[in-house]
């Protein structure tokens, strides 16, 4: 939900008395074409482009089955990338969940050790991650006015450090705790046959558009990220709406360890290290602006397939896993590269 | 062939023609004013010039060379500088660095700093430029800062030497500064551009006047033989007299009553009372503490003493409490306080809306709508659309939106701090006839200008401010003379 695009429709939105937008000329002014194209049309296409190639050169890749686990698999980075998309459309990024992730795993297994109902561990797991993004990065960024780089990369050292110091940096088993069924399904079921985690990430992906969009949240959102002084002396609560995207992307964070536990059935300190790249990397590559103010929800969802299909390609092509870094890091800077030339100025 | 051609210039952006088929030439040893509306097309020439910009055709040349296009190093080595509206500087560096940047005195490969620095501070006391080549440009002031640029061109000795709004954000003493400047490297054979939107400015300085208005070239005159309002109507294609003139309107009570306000480290016991429909205005040189006044009433800053609005009194702190209590804000510098330039506007004009909204509610179409309304059949707001991003709309329309964010909510008090600034002759009117509209209907405004003509046009009252305290009160039918004259501290001139 690009900013501008989000208003995209401007000629039917108009109100009484505004002049009308001018008429598209006749000809197709491919320049004029590009420069409107939403943000993420470039990897769209590239995505279009890699789905093709593998249904016909892959025969495995277009099964149900296939399809279904690249889907899954892709459900945590949604859940964790409509998060920072919130964070980056104010102009921060919370580094520190990955670390945030394997903490909020810890609180929801311990939670089930000691017999707390299943679904006041899962409330309390995610309620927990609204605490620790909101309550502790979102406090620290803008009540002690640090920087956010500062602030995220001290808790992602520091919750990742804690998650470790209950169970000396052991795993916890959860397949034979009671309600271990709430939570697989959650993470890997599927409820009248279609996936759990698959529905869940993606209907929060349309809320969070519609948040975007129709709130005055939303809208908040993106006069923060665009100009935080003008935001400010224009009355919009600054700090309170910096803190309420910190604890968003935390109860996201606390649904994908919910996810991520039920769907290997234990939780482990040392989980999810480095995802935060991987989802920013997604994010930036549905085409949602470093400096805030622009974002596309839809595109993160692209640039969340994106990176998905292109792992599933690469193991599809028998790509060994030491080199697929190499190719998702080429093409995630290729894709910024192809942007930037495309609009100039 | 004159000295400066640019010839034949045009320049497209989308469906915009921003520059139609416009020509220059300049003779050495001539300044020549170039002036427009905003948008006319007159920086955009400015930065074809400076090899910034690719002109979809026309050429440039210097001395009968031609310089190619988008390259700023054949500009730095054929003696072109220009001056930019928005200061080009590096602030971590020192002022002599700033000046003589890329082409700093080496020795055996290693930068000579002894003589960068007698380079650099030769070249400043020569033109009696007050600043010291070994302070970091970050620590002094912004105006100073904007003279490092003009001491850069000094130091690389540029014979073609263009000037965007230079003078817009000095002191008077800087703009004789800038002037001096001007005449010396004029007397030396340079060949000068000059833009300004004060065009008591143009016709002080230059020798010869070009006008733009819609990206074409409407006519170049002489400073001998023209006046200030042959040009406006080549400006704007119509008559206008060049003063506007409010008449005073009936005032009510008293909307807002500021008494013994401190605000460290400006602002000293100013007390102050604005009534309904008075137009209070506040003027004084750059450092008086004008914009630290309004930033006080408004409780962007600490204060002591009490701001009281419709009789109710308000805290500092917290802009929310302030538009709540009926104060509304129009700040200076509306890139960085007051649009999202990237954003639509639709959102930057509804963003006082969303701040009087809870958090939580759904957004308000008719509420927007409402905005939406004022803004084009009120203030005549010109934009392509209400989703196009402000930052493609000329100065003029976007100060119509950050003014006319304000106007949906009635407030009773209105602090506006340089509405007009760098804004085309045409808007400013449209503005005024706005201010004289709101005190008409009742609103209390505060207005901060560094123009003394809109001082006079448009205020009841006017208050003069040095150092931070009141100095000086005049009513209706004081002149531009004992005004200036407040400001500066002399008391000869008050007759």
């Amino acid at each position: 939900m690009n900013e501008s695009n989000a208003e995209a429709p401007a000629t039917s939105e108009n109100v009484a008395g505004a002049p009308p937008a001018p008429r598209p000329t006749a000809r197709l002014n491919w320049s004029d074409l590009m420069a409107r194209a939403p943000t993420w049309t470039g990897v769209g296409v590239v995505l279009g482009a890699m789905v093709v190639g593998l249904t016909v050169t892959q025969s495995l890749f277009l099964t149900s089955e296939n399809l279904t686990n690249v889907l899954k698999g892709a459900s945590i980075n949604l859940l964790l990338a409509i998060g920072m998309t919130f964070l980056l459309t104010t102009g921060a990024v919370d580094l520190s969940i990955g670390s945030m992730l394997a903490l909020l795993a810890m609180i929801l297994a311990g939670q089930m050790t000691h017999g707390v109902p299943i679904v006041f561990a899962v409330i309390g797991t995610i309620l927990a991650g609204a605490v620790l993004g909101g309550g502790v990065n979102g406090v620290l960024v803008t009540k002690a006015k640090l920087s956010f780089f500062v602030v995220t990369l001290g808790t992602l050292a520091l919750f990742r450090s804690v998650a470790q110091i209950p169970t000396q940096g052991l795993s916890i088993e959860l397949y034979d705790k009671k309600g271990v069924q709430l939570i697989e399904t959650i993470g890997d079921g599927s409820l009248l046959g279609v996936s759990v985690p698959i529905v869940l990430s993606l209907g929060l992906l349309v809320a969070s558009m519609v948040v975007l969009r129709y709130t005055n949240f939303g809208r908040s959102v993106f006069a923060v990220g665009g100009n935080e002084s003008a935001a400010r002396l224009a009355g919009i609560p600054v700090d309170r709406v910096r803190i309420s995207v910190f604890a968003i992307n935390g109860a996201l964070v606390g649904l994908a360890a919910v996810m991520f536990a039920g769907r290997i059935q234990s939780a482990s300190p040392l989980i999810a290290v480095g995802i935060e790249l991987e989802v920013i990397a997604a994010v930036l590559l549905g085409g949602t602006s470093f400096v805030g103010g622009a974002s596309s929800m839809l595109g993160t969802a692209i640039g969340v397939m994106f990176i998905a299909v292109l792992q599933n390609g690469l193991n599809l092509f028998g790509v060994q896993a030491l080199w697929q870094g190499v190719v998702t890091g080429s093409v995630l800077i290729l894709a910024v590269w192809v942007d930037r030339i495309r609009r100039p100025g | 062939m004159a000295f400066l051609e640019l010839d034949g210039i045009s320049k497209r952006f989308g469906g915009i023609h921003a520059l139609r088929n416009a020509s220059l030439s300049v003779e050495a040893g001539e300044v020549r004013g170039l002036v427009g509306e905003n948008g006319s097309g007159k920086t955009t020439l400015l930065r074809v010039l400076a090899g910034e910009l690719s002109p979809d055709e026309g050429s440039v040349s210097v001395g009968g060379q031609l310089l190619p296009t988008l390259d700023a190093r054949a500009r730095l080595e054929s003696g072109v500088g220009v001056v930019f509206q928005e200061a080009h500087v590096c602030p971590e560096l020192t002022v002599a660095e700033n000046m003589l940047l890329g082409r700093l005195p080496t020795n055996g490969g290693a930068v000579s700093w002894k003589a960068t620095h007698a380079r650099a501070q030769g070249v400043l006391t020569d033109a009696n430029i007050p600043l010291d080549s070994r302070k970091q440009v970050r620590s002094i002031a912004q105006d100073a800062q904007h003279l490092t640029e003009v001491a850069r061109v000094l130091a690389r000795e540029c014979r073609v030497v263009a000037f965007d709004e230079t003078t817009a954000s000095l002191t008077s003493d800087y703009v004789q500064i800038v002037f001096d400047v001007i005449r010396r490297r004029r007397a030396e054979g340079a060949a000068i551009v000059f833009i300004s939107h004060r065009l008591h400015e143009v016709f002080e300085i230059c020798d010869t006047i070009t006008v733009l208005r819609d990206g074409e070239v409407r006519g170049t005159v002489d400073v001998a033989s023209s006046s200030e309002d042959e040009v406006i109507r080549l400006m704007v294609g119509r008559d206008l007299k060049s003063q506007f003139f409010r008449e005073s309107a009936d005032l009510g009570d008293v909307r807002l009553r500021v008494t013994q306000l401190v605000s460290a480290p400006l602002t000293r016991e100013v007390s102050l009372d604005v009534h309904a429909g008075e137009v209070v205005g506040i003027g004084g040189l750059v450092g008086s503490g004008r914009s630290e006044l309004l930033e006080a009433i408004y409780g962007l800053r600490p204060r002591t003493g009490e701001v009281v609005v419709s009789g109710k009194r308000v805290r500092p702190g917290n802009p929310r409490a302030s538009i709540a209590a009926g104060l509304a804000f129009v700040p200076e510098d509306r890139r960085s306080q007051g649009l999202a330039m990237a954003l639509s506007v639709r959102l930057n004009a509804t963003m006082v809306l969303m701040g009087q909204r809870r958090l939580a509610s759904p957004t308000s179409r008719s509420g927007e709508q409402a905005i939406m309304r004022e803004l084009y059949d009120r203030l005549q707001l010109k934009a392509p659309s209400a989703a196009a991003p402000v930052r493609t709309l000329s100065g003029g329309n976007q100060q119509k939106i950050v003014l006319g964010r304000w106007l949906a909510s009635r407030p009773p008090v209105l602090l506006l701090d340089e509405p007009t600034r760098g804004i085309d002759v045409g808007t400013k009117r449209e503005i005024y006839a706005l201010i004289d509209d709101l005190a008409r209907d009742g609103t209390a405004v505060v207005l901060v200008s560094s123009e003394l003509p809109e001082l006079l046009g448009l205020c009841d009252r006017i208050v003069v401010l040095r150092e931070g305290r009141v100095v000086r009160e005049f009513g209706r039918g004081a002149t531009e003379e004992e005004l200036a004259a407040a400001m500066a501290g002399t008391h000869a001139a008050a007759v």
